[in-house]
């Protein structure tokens, strides 16, 4: 098993959640790897500082005011107005994109081996097609010739039309 | 009485079920909106905020997920509303994490407890350190102690994303408080 797969997997294998195969394919790792070792270590001290941590509570008074003032607040008849409801939505959906950007970049940086290749593949690509398409009808080609010519490279006969005096000719 | 009545008769508008969903889940929406704000002055208004927003939307809420996952999923993004609301306050260019100061780490009693503080303080300076969204992830993980299939629920996120935020969140935690895991603590 490799650092990368170790590392991947280090949450699950501090917390004891990895089955008996998987468990032992990380320990065999560790006993070779100095620095997957010492992960492994520092991520239990981080999990143990965490779970140490007091839950928190309020007097019993402050808790029954709050609750107070929150069937007041819901009693009255004022609803989330419009703006409200849209306003959360458009926080939502900035939240998603943010999240997409944020999901791309990290599957950038953690497969970066992949991903590195792969982008400069496409980029050559696009920009050897860019180089390839000059010379053969680029935009400027497009706008001077009239729309129907992109399509097709004869010359439509006659626009067909609808109200054609030989509908005859539109059968086929 | 069973959640699933509770939430039926909370639906219905029954004030007293509410009062009693309230007090079973007043705990769990207050620490949570601690771990990701911060001791912040407003952290009791932020409760009351999720509360409010739990007897407007229950309607809504058809079951498809467990009550408590809903629950977190307010809870979570309020608290992420308010950071983005804010961001000046509660993101800072530099972390400052207390540093560890020469106290017995076997001793009990007062000593002990204050050094306990300390422990508690630092990791939450080092929590606040952390984006928000990987904050979120290491909270209801490390703290709450939910699994990552109940938090790519809550968070809306495939798993892939969860166990990602939780590796770079407790690296980022683990060079923040060094000092402190170096103590043996």
């Amino acid at each position: 098993m490799r650092c990368r797969k170790v590392r991947w997997r280090l949450g699950e294998y501090v917390e004891g959640r990895l089955d008996e195969r998987q468990s032992r394919r990380v320990e065999e790792h560790l006993r070779r790897c100095v620095r997957c070792e010492e992960e492994v270590r520092a991520a239990r001290s981080v999990v143990g500082l965490l779970a140490d941590i007091e839950r928190r509570d309020l007097p019993a008074e402050q808790w029954a005011r709050m609750e107070a003032a929150i069937l007041r607040e819901v009693r009255s008849p004022e609803r989330a107005s419009v703006r409200g409801i849209v306003s959360d939505g458009l926080v939502i959906w900035r939240q998603r994109l943010s999240d997409a950007v944020r999901g791309v970049y990290v599957t950038l940086v953690d497969h970066g081996r992949i991903a590195v290749p792969v982008l400069a593949l496409v980029l050559l690509c696009v920009v050897g097609g860019l180089y390839l398409g000059r010379g053969r009808g680029g935009l400027e080609d497009i706008r001077e010739r009239p729309l129907y010519s992109i399509y097709s490279a004869a010359e439509p006969r006659e626009a067909p039309s609808l109200y054609s005096a030989s509908p005859a000719r539109y059968v086929r | 009485m069973d959640e699933d009545l509770l939430i039926a008769r909370c639906k219905a508008g029954d004030e007293q079920a509410f009062r009693e969903l309230f007090r079973r889940y007043q705990g769990q929406v207050y620490n949570v909106v601690l771990r990701i704000l911060g001791d912040h002055p407003d952290a009791e208004d932020v409760v009351q905020e999720v509360f409010i927003h739990v007897v407007r939307s229950l309607p809504r809420y058809a079951g498809r997920s467990q009550f408590s996952t809903w629950l977190y999923r307010v809870t979570v993004n309020i608290c992420l509303q308010k950071i983005r609301k804010r961001p000046l306050d509660t993101v800072s260019l530099e972390v400052m994490v207390p540093d560890r100061m020469e106290l017995s780490a076997k001793t009990e009693g007062p000593e002990r407890a204050a050094e306990r503080h300390e422990i508690e303080e630092a990791v939450q300076a080092a929590l606040l350190a952390l984006p928000p969204t990987h904050r979120a992830a290491v909270v209801l993980h490390d703290i709450e102690g939910l699994t990552e299939e109940e938090i790519a629920r809550v968070l809306k996120c495939p798993r892939g994303t969860v166990k990602s935020r939780l590796y770079h969140g407790r690296r980022r935690l683990r060079a923040l408080l060094q000092d402190w895991m170096e103590a043996g603590l």
